[in-house]
């Protein structure tokens, strides 16, 4: 397997230095300039074919199956629903659709703080200039990238079965989540703090824990803080979805009400939505100056 | 020893700013800590619990060693595919809604295409892809389209920073080289834009991977469709199979996402 990559990549050096020539060219004084060689058009040749792999994997079969025609033809449906959305809009549906936000914002309130709280200790564990040569921090890591491969869905689809349904199921996935993600972000900011008052702390006779509260905590805090509150609005959008798979919140109905073709129901539901979103993603992002 | 201490009484004090801090942390976590409401585990929650375990040491192994149709690894590439196809079509629809956004090109009427936007930015990506399984029907073409509208929130923010950061004075030195027209674009906007939207794109197909895993639940194609239907069958290992595709092709798109960007940023 390597000599093979070798050799593959020895060709490649081999073609790009004959094709040096063919790139060179003669000033008037008599000096050579070569311009460098473009990797644009074997990247671009290596995204056609996964582009017509992937087209004749997915459109094409599709077309086969169903048609050209019967695709056009539906595409209008996609404008009626948001018509409908709009000119159906019900807003007497809006004493419903309360409870169920609330919900929703409890769980990523509290989702969040506890994956914070418990994300703080693992993070520190995780870092190698605090942990010196140990092996912890590349096992934690290791688990780390695996846990945040799955979105908060699947963790919710995964405890709905344990669980049966309610809010419950999406707290926990959400401080999974949330869990695994600052941890990542922590880990990666005590990586890069300055060690030199921690050292010098150290050497003034102070105690590691002693050190690490005056040198290392008043350097992430601040971003510590930051990350909540942007991991909050990443839970807050992830946890409207998170009643598809049973787990409480403003989901359940979103579903139920696409499933009983009501819009104008769910036009209120996004609206309100929408509304938290954005009012909690302006906050956030001026508090999140006001940290940094 | 004096001067030390006189300068640890200095010290900066955010006393009143930390109290602020921790009596709104606690008490949002009392407002919303009813909800975690413990319902108890489900009939054989437990067992089913110890089983999804156990079937992840052992999922069934030819689903993830075969080729065929409705393998492990088909409906990856199928979760993959759509991915792609997904973030280019997003990544050319966004073009339009950037250039009709950035400032320095529309000016103040930019709040127009700011609120758009906002509001896919925002919009439940499920609702999206239930309206258009109203249009393609069930399978990856409607992940497809869902995810290629989902992305233009992102991407065309994104697009509009590039925009609005963009240098005058190379345009201007092009200019007085007496450059063309095709000339300006090819040497002064091109090189400029290139290595930031694409690093933008690839971060966006990394996240688009990971939505791409879950529309199945809602019948938009992808692994989430086996993944739905192998656990509601109880078939866990077969579910275990599908998650192990899940995190394998998630770490591999991670590591060259991460490695192909810092390329990018490097130069």
């Amino acid at each position: 397997m390597k000599t093979l990559c070798s050799k593959i990549s020895n060709l490649f050096k081999n073609f790009i230095k004959r094709n040096e020539r063919y790139r060179t060219s003669v000033l008037d004084d008599g000096t050579n300039i070569t311009r460098p060689f473009s990797y644009a058009l074997i990247i671009f040749a290596v995204v056609a074919i996964i582009f017509v792999y992937f087209w004749n994997m997915i459109v094409t079969d599709f077309f086969d199956r169903f048609g050209f025609q019967f695709f056009v033809s539906s595409i209008p449906n996609f404008f009626t629903i948001i018509q409908k959305m709009v000119v159906q809009v019900n807003w007497s549906y809006f004493d419903k659709v309360v409870a169920p936000l609330v919900d929703t914002i409890k769980i990523s309130i509290i989702g969040t703080l506890l994956g914070a709280i418990f994300s703080l200790p693992v993070a520190i564990l995780a870092s190698q200039n605090i942990m010196g040569k140990s092996k912890i921090p590349n096992i934690i890591k290791f688990f780390l990238s695996i846990i945040r491969t799955f979105p908060t869905l699947v963790y919710a689809l995964i405890f709905s079965f344990i669980f049966g349904y309610g809010t419950f199921i999406g707290v926990l996935a959400t401080i999974i989540f949330t869990f695994s993600i600052i941890t990542k972000m922590m880990y990666e900011i005590i990586e890069t703090i300055d060690m030199g008052a921690f050292i010098a702390i150290e050497a003034t006779g102070a105690t590691k824990l002693q050190a690490f509260r005056a040198a290392v905590i008043p350097q992430i805090i601040g971003r510590f803080y930051s990350i909540i509150l942007y991991n909050f609005e990443i839970n807050l959008r992830a946890s409207a979805i998170l009643g598809f798979v049973n787990a409480g919140g403003i989901g359940i109905i979103m579903n139920d009400q696409m499933a009983l073709m009501k819009y104008g129901n769910v036009a209120v539901i996004v609206l309100a939505l929408l509304a938290v979103v954005i009012v909690v993603q302006n906050f956030s992002q001026y508090l999140r100056r006001r940290l940094t | 020893m004096q001067t030390i201490l006189q300068k640890y009484d200095e010290r900066p004090r955010n006393g009143l700013r930390n109290t602020i801090t921790i009596s709104v942390i606690l008490f949002l976590t009392v407002w919303s800590a009813d909800i975690i409401n413990y319902p108890g585990l489900f009939e054989n929650g437990l067992n089913i619990a110890r089983n999804i375990f156990k079937a992840l040491y052992n999922p069934t192994w030819h689903l993830i060693f075969s080729v065929e149709v409705d393998s492990i690894p088909f409906l990856m590439f199928e979760t993959l595919g759509i991915a792609f196809l997904g973030t280019l079509l997003g990544a050319i629809l966004s073009i339009p809604f950037a250039f009709l956004t950035a400032k320095n090109i529309v000016g103040r009427f930019n709040i127009i295409g700011n609120t758009i936007i906002t509001t896919i930015r925002s919009f439940p990506f499920f609702l999206i892809a239930l309206m258009f399984v109203r249009v393609s029907g069930p399978g990856p073409m409607t992940g497809v389209l869902t995810i290629g509208v989902l992305s233009i929130g992102m991407i065309s923010k994104l697009y509009i920073e590039v925009i609005e950061d963009i240098d005058p004075g190379i345009l201007l030195a092009l200019d007085a080289l007496g450059a063309t027209k095709y000339q300006k674009i090819r040497y002064g906007i091109i090189p400029q834009l290139t290595a930031s939207i694409i690093s933008v794109v690839i971060y966006r197909f990394e996240i688009n991977v990971k939505n791409a895993t879950v529309l199945g639940i809602v019948g938009a194609g992808g692994i989430g469709v086996t993944l739905l239907t192998a656990m509601n069958a109880g078939r866990w290992r077969d579910a275990a199979a599908a998650l192990w595709g899940i995190i394998i092709v998630v770490l591999i798109v991670d590591y060259f996402s991460t490695m192909l960007r810092k390329k990018l940023v490097n130069g």
